[in-house]
């Protein structure tokens, strides 16, 4: 097990924003939370890496307790790809290898060059790696941002709405790296996302959040109109077609 | 670009070793200017007794006591106060995530102004005397000083206590900032607006910084804090570069953003403090240098950070020797010319855009 919640409770001010949160994530498995704007699923995967205190409950990656760990661990452990990302005036080689910074203690090791060489050829990205960020489209920069994550060699690759602000292209993009990655390394991901069909093509297993809570938890069956009207108040319907499920707004959706 | 699997790519290493050029090529131009600026002056020194004066240390030498005592402390305090200035700059700017982030701005120099004016003005410490061929002398230099640096110190504690309670975010640091330096600004009009004309002569000269003002102590005291508050902002470059990258991503690194901007806060306007307090306010270098360097040779910390000291130490040290020169016998304060100087060359830079 790569992740491992229990009883996770977080306040922000005398707000609940999260409560009796518990669920675990497998090796090589993605996990997609999904939930309605300010439900806390940003909140949630801020909690994982520390980015946020929880109130209460633990935290486990692997076998080690996040609360006990230092920042510097954490980032050892755990990936994250922010939301949104600072363009400076680096080039991407450079914003790249910032991934390595927890392992940095004074200059960059030969070890560090050999993983930022890896990734960039993995992710295709020899074209872009001299180009500055701050002359990036969306899709390029997003693609620079889970490179430096996976330089981080974490075990758990957190991701908070990694496809919002791309186009449909770049959104398949995207999600495809973070599916050879997992798939390919012993590494998990936990993803926050709205678009529920991109969701379903591309995570093993849902966790659906209602007023702070967990709502369902699962695989692709907890994709249900049922759920989906619960915890979005939206009434869709549910295809199955030959590539899998389909969410579809139903008719009443739109009077 | 061509990956070598462990080796740095080339593409990789000219582009580095282009920022390295740019960083050896002004500290030529700085040495450079250092034997300039102790040749010219009321009294021209050839270059070549000065290489002699300064590095055979010849004490029979016709030009020894110019040299050592007067030009070389003077070039040197030029050297270390614009390097200073612009390290604690481009410090501010990072940790504050703020173009706009100086010692100036976030109004660390108003509070010295303040602290002077206090000074002189009600602790009596400083009636003008001349402005010609040598400084203006305050009665009590030390005392001025003393509370100029007092009050640098209250400025910075105001604004890491509001930022205590709101927490370390770049916008309130900033914003305390702002009103922290009008305030002093006002305290200071209103320290002022009762003083007699010789206090306020005294209050606005020294409010024209100046590096002439420093002796070998002063100089050695505020060099050894430069030396110390670099190394500990190089030591941070990494972190300086991801929180470049915005908060988030840079706790995701593993960086603690909140104690790295505190303790930057403490370390850039303790440096900041030291300096104003001793020379007074000397503007712009700390807000323009780091954009002159930016522009140059990138955000890239691990270069910026040295780049800005040599650039600092070339701007106040060029702007030192000018303001010697125009108006010789005549000697204008540093601070009038670093405006001068720096303003065209960042215009030229801000149209010209980046360099690739």
């Amino acid at each position: 097990m790569i992740l491992n919640i229990e009883g996770l409770e977080f306040h922000y001010k005398s707000r609940e924003v999260l409560n009796d949160i518990s669920f675990s994530v497998e090796k090589n498995e993605i996990l997609t939370i999904l939930g309605p704007n300010g439900v806390g699923k940003t909140t949630l995967l801020k909690c994982i890496n520390r980015i946020h205190h929880p109130k209460s409950g633990s935290i486990l990656v692997g076998d080690r307790d996040i609360m006990k760990m230092t920042l510097p661990d954490i980032a050892k452990k755990v990936g994250y790809v922010a939301q949104s990302c600072e363009k400076g005036r680096l080039t991407a080689y450079d914003a790249i290898l910032l991934g390595r910074k927890p392992h940095i203690t004074w200059s960059v090791s030969e070890k560090d060059i050999r993983m930022v060489d890896a990734v960039i050829n993995r992710l295709h990205m020899q074209e872009l790696s001299m180009r500055y960020i701050d002359e990036m489209s969306g899709g390029e920069l997003q693609k620079v941002s889970i490179a430096r994550a996976i330089v981080q060699e974490p075990s758990l690759m957190l991701l908070d709405e990694p496809t919002s602000s791309l186009d449909l292209k770049n959104q398949q993009e995207i999600l495809r790296i973070v599916s050879e990655v997992v798939k390919g390394h012993n590494v998990s991901a936990v993803m926050t996302m709205h678009d529920i069909n991109t969701a379903l093509r591309f995570s093993d297993r849902f966790l659906m959040l209602k007023d702070n809570r967990i709502f369902a938890a699962g695989g692709p069956e907890v994709i249900t109109p049922e759920n989906i009207k619960q915890v979005y108040d939206v009434d869709v319907d549910v295809e199955f077609l030959k590539s899998g499920p389909v969410v579809i707004p139903s008719q009443a959706a739109f009077v | 670009m061509h990956l070598n699997g462990g080796q740095i790519p080339d593409e990789y290493k000219k582009y580095t070793g282009r920022k390295i050029s740019i960083i050896i090529a002004g500290i030529i131009v700085l040495f450079l200017l250092l034997i300039l600026s102790i040749s010219v002056g009321a009294v021209s020194i050839p270059f070549y007794d000065v290489f002699q004066t300064i590095f055979l240390q010849q004490k029979s030498d016709q030009w020894y006591t110019i040299i050592w005592n007067i030009r070389l402390p003077q070039a040197l305090t030029g050297i270390v106060a614009g390097a200073g200035l612009a390290v604690a700059g481009v410090a501010m700017q990072s940790i504050l995530r703020n173009p706009l982030g100086s010692p100036y701005t976030l109004g660390i120099s108003n509070a010295a102004a303040f602290g002077a004016a206090f000074s002189v003005i009600i602790l009596g410490t400083g009636t003008m005397h001349s402005t010609g061929g040598d400084a203006i002398v305050l009665d009590n230099p030390y005392i001025t000083t003393i509370v100029a640096f007092f009050f640098c110190l209250v400025a910075t504690a105001v604004i890491l206590f509001i930022s205590k309670i709101r927490g370390s975010s770049p916008e309130v640091m900033v914003l305390a900032g702002v009103a922290i330096g009008s305030l002093f600004t006002a305290g200071t009009m209103f320290l002022q607006y009762f003083a007699d004309d010789n206090q306020l002569a005294a209050v606005v000269f020294w409010s024209f910084g100046d590096v002439g003002r420093a002796d070998w102590g002063e100089l050695i005291l505020m060099g050894v804090v430069t030396i110390v508050c670099s190394l500990y902002f190089i030591i941070n470059m990494w972190n300086y570069n991801a929180i470049d990258a915005g908060d988030e991503t840079a706790k995701g690194l593993g960086v603690n953003v909140e104690r790295i901007r505190l303790v930057g806060m403490i370390v850039s306007s303790f440096l900041s403090a030291i300096i104003v307090s001793f020379l007074g306010v000397i503007g712009f270098v700390g807000l323009v240098c780091p954009h002159i360097t930016r522009r140059l040779i990138g955000d890239d910390h691990r270069f910026l950070i040295p780049g800005t000291i040599v650039c600092g130490g070339i701007l106040l040290l060029a702007s030192d020797t000018a303001a010697r020169l125009i108006l010789a016998p005549h000697i204008l304060p540093v601070a009038i010319l670093t405006a001068f100087m720096g303003a065209p060359v960042f215009i030229y830079l801000l149209i010209k855009g980046y360099t690739r």
